[in-house]
């Protein structure tokens, strides 16, 4: 199985990059890959129950459909730790499918060969 | 779970990139085969230190993670 890294840095604050990355890690999914979407700066507001479910972008399902896609198939969000703890949210409530994890996992699965996609 | 160590490390509430980087240089200081003991709060630090011992090839020689802070004996690679 080939590794797919998608690093994404926004959440509500830009609707569309936030849906095109998960539509993307989506495509990975489907195409067999181990996918990890790596959620730092905004983007670890995904990773907190009901955040993620008013986003949208026009022509896409809503994000909180392709967050159940793709956690739902095995799909892995990391969640940067200082990033989550520097906006005050619940670290004891994250959403199926989230785990903290920093820089190093990071790191190494880049160094396992996972190809990566930064939105 | 105890194991000796030879140096310790207070990272505190550090994480992500910047708790491994603690380790890095404090690693410097120690001779090879020596046991660093690394307290930690950060929610991910079990998962950065595994990671980054698998990638450096230092050996993550225990670990508690029920103890506040959590504590990691890394022993430098020979």
């Amino acid at each position: 199985m080939s590794k797919l890294l998608i690093n994404l840095t926004t959440a509500k604050d830009n609707p569309d990059k936030t849906v095109v990355a998960f539509v993307v890690a989506n495509a990975g999914v489907a195409a067999g890959q181990e996918v990890v979407v790596f959620l730092n700066i905004e983007a670890v507001r995904l990773a907190v129950p009901g955040l993620a479910d008013d986003i949208a972008s026009p022509g896409f399902k809503p994000l909180k459909e392709l967050l159940e896609a793709f956690t739902g198939n095995g799909g892995k969000l990391w969640v940067c730790p200082p990033c989550f703890n520097a906006r005050g949210l619940d670290k004891d409530n994250l959403i199926a499918g989230a785990s903290f994890a920093g820089g190093a996992p990071v790191v190494e699965f880049l160094a396992q060969g996972a190809a990566s996609l930064s939105y | 779970m105890t194991v000796e160590a030879d140096d310790s490390l207070d990272a505190g509430e550090q994480g992500c990139g910047e708790l491994v980087m603690l380790i890095f240089e404090k690693m410097k200081s120690l001779a090879p085969g020596r046991t660093l003991l690394v307290a930690a709060y950060d929610a991910a630090a079990e998962v950065d230190i595994a990671a980054w011992c698998r990638t450096t090839g230092n050996d993550l020689l225990a670990q508690d993670t029920h103890a506040r802070p959590k504590r990691f004996w890394i022993r430098k690679r020979v």
